[in-house]
């Protein structure tokens, strides 16, 4: 081991804070417009290219979108400035929980576990979905 | 000469630094030509810092073996010899070739790799988005080769550490394309660019480290398109920036498929079969991926049609 291996993990370490501070102060990520119909559409139709989707919800926030192809929901969600889509059943979906506002999706994955999504109070869950337009109309990602 | 008189890595740190300070800056002036998101940066150097701490541990037991093997040498190589660099630089980064193609081709080695894949930006900062589990993996195995033959222990460490230093600065969106006969030989940020992507048609291409040749010859070549934006990523993004996930899920997947396993042979593929491999073929590998494209494109009528 290199003897000063101590100091320059040291001194990586303050880097990389003096590195992310200035990352957030720039502030240079993409930008995330909230999400629409057609931009989850797309997004879902690059993510799950081979599947059917039968209708879209958007959660309130524009972060997230669920859709349902068949008996399985595919979800969208946001991860900093980018988007993360997982499927489940849709029953799972359908019977989770509604608490403190939100209702969470678990995907049983170690990489990524849930999605949070925020329905307003009076909205009923599992959302209601926006049917899909006629498939001549369907855009492809 | 066993002991490496420097570490090129650590002497370059300053400059990589410095080099993320500007693309930041570029980044802020031009947002087209870099992205930084903070949650990601953190993770990516976090990952970085950590691929040290963890190579730290079992760089003595690489060292002791790649001494041990070159005392077996087949020829006395000297560490003045200008040819012996020359054939150092060609040599080393063959293996890194196949080190790279390996540590995607087959799950156990893509399981330390995908974590410098996971990022869904593509800057100065994803170059430090290293392994923390490559000590274990046994991957460094491949250049004892170079001891075999004769090289000098220091100056495999230090061709091992120009190969890191070179594959730093292109990755960057940065720069677009470089002049031709560059591009022609060497790996450049247009075609590191394409080996980060997720598109189908970019998966598993690109693997040099230094030099582009090794991917014409070998048939992994794949050029970037200007009609074919890359999406950088894994298949399966990750869902957070937590730095323990990030090194360690695919492991974990591979430990939970294990625990499932019915027979040997489902043992050995989800251990060393292509990464995306399952029994019940639920789940696609790369070359599943590319095929459903292509035949995607072939099939202008539409993509949407089955269930998931
Ligand atoms: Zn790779
Ligand atoms: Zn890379």
């Amino acid at each position: 081991m290199h003897p000063n291996f101590l100091l320059v993990t040291l001194a990586s370490a303050v880097a990389i804070f003096i590195l992310t501070g200035l990352s957030a102060l720039l502030a240079t990520p993409r930008p995330t417009p909230p999400l629409t119909v057609d931009a989850a559409r797309a997004r879902l139709a690059q993510e799950f290219p081979d599947v059917a989707v039968s209708g879209v919800w958007l959660d309130p926030s524009g972060h997230a979108a669920v859709a349902r192809a068949s008996m399985r929901a595919l979800v969208l969600f946001r991860v900093g400035d980018g988007y993360v889509a997982r499927d489940l059943a849709w029953s799972a979906l359908a019977s989770a929980e509604r608490k403190a506002g939100q209702v969470v999706a678990v995907f049983g994955d170690f990489a990524a576990p849930r999605a949070v999504f925020h329905p307003p109070p009076d909205a009923p869950w599992p959302p209601q979905l926006l049917p899909s337009p006629p498939s001549g109309d369907r855009q492809g990602a | 000469m066993e002991k490496a008189p420097f570490d090129v890595v650590t002497l370059a740190t300053p400059a990589f630094i410095l080099l993320i300070i500007l693309e930041m800056v570029l980044g802020k002036l031009d947002p087209k030509r870099a992205s930084y998101e903070p949650r990601d940066t953190f993770a990516s150097l976090t990952m970085g810092l950590g691929s040290q701490v963890f190579g730290a541990l079992t760089a003595g037991v690489v060292a002791a073996t790649t001494v041990a093997v070159w005392r077996h040498r087949l020829f006395d190589i000297s560490m003045t010899s200008a040819v012996a660099w020359i054939a150092i630089f060609f040599l080393e980064d063959l293996i890194y070739y196949w080190f790279h193609r390996l540590s995607h081709e087959r799950r156990f080695w893509w399981a330390s790799h995908v974590n410098h894949h996971s990022s869904q930006h593509y800057n100065l900062s994803t170059a430090l988005r290293q392994t923390w589990t490559g000590g274990v993996n046994g991957s460094w195995c491949l250049w004892l080769l170079l001891a075999f033959l004769g090289f000098p222990p220091a100056m495999i460490f230090v061709e091992k550490g120009v190969s890191l230093v070179y594959q730093f600065w292109i990755h960057t969106e940065a720069i677009k394309r470089l002049p031709a006969p560059f591009e022609a030989v060497m790996n450049t940020p247009s075609h590191h660019r394409v080996h980060h992507a997720r598109n189908p048609r970019y998966l598993d291409r690109n693997f040099a480290g230094i030099l582009i040749i090794w991917d014409r010859l070998f048939g992994t070549f794949e050029p970037e398109r200007d009609d074919e934006p890359c999406d950088y990523g894994v298949v399966k993004n990750l869902g957070g920036f937590n730095v323990f996930r990030i090194a360690l899920h695919e492991w974990e997947a591979m430990a939970r498929d294990l625990l499932r396993a019915k027979s040997l042979s489902e043992v050995w593929n989800y251990v060393f079969g292509p990464p995306g491999w399952s029994s019940d073929g639920s789940r696609k590998t790369s070359k599943d991926l590319k095929v459903a494209w292509q035949s995607r494109l072939n099939s202008p009528a539409g993509s949407a049609g089955s269930s998931p």
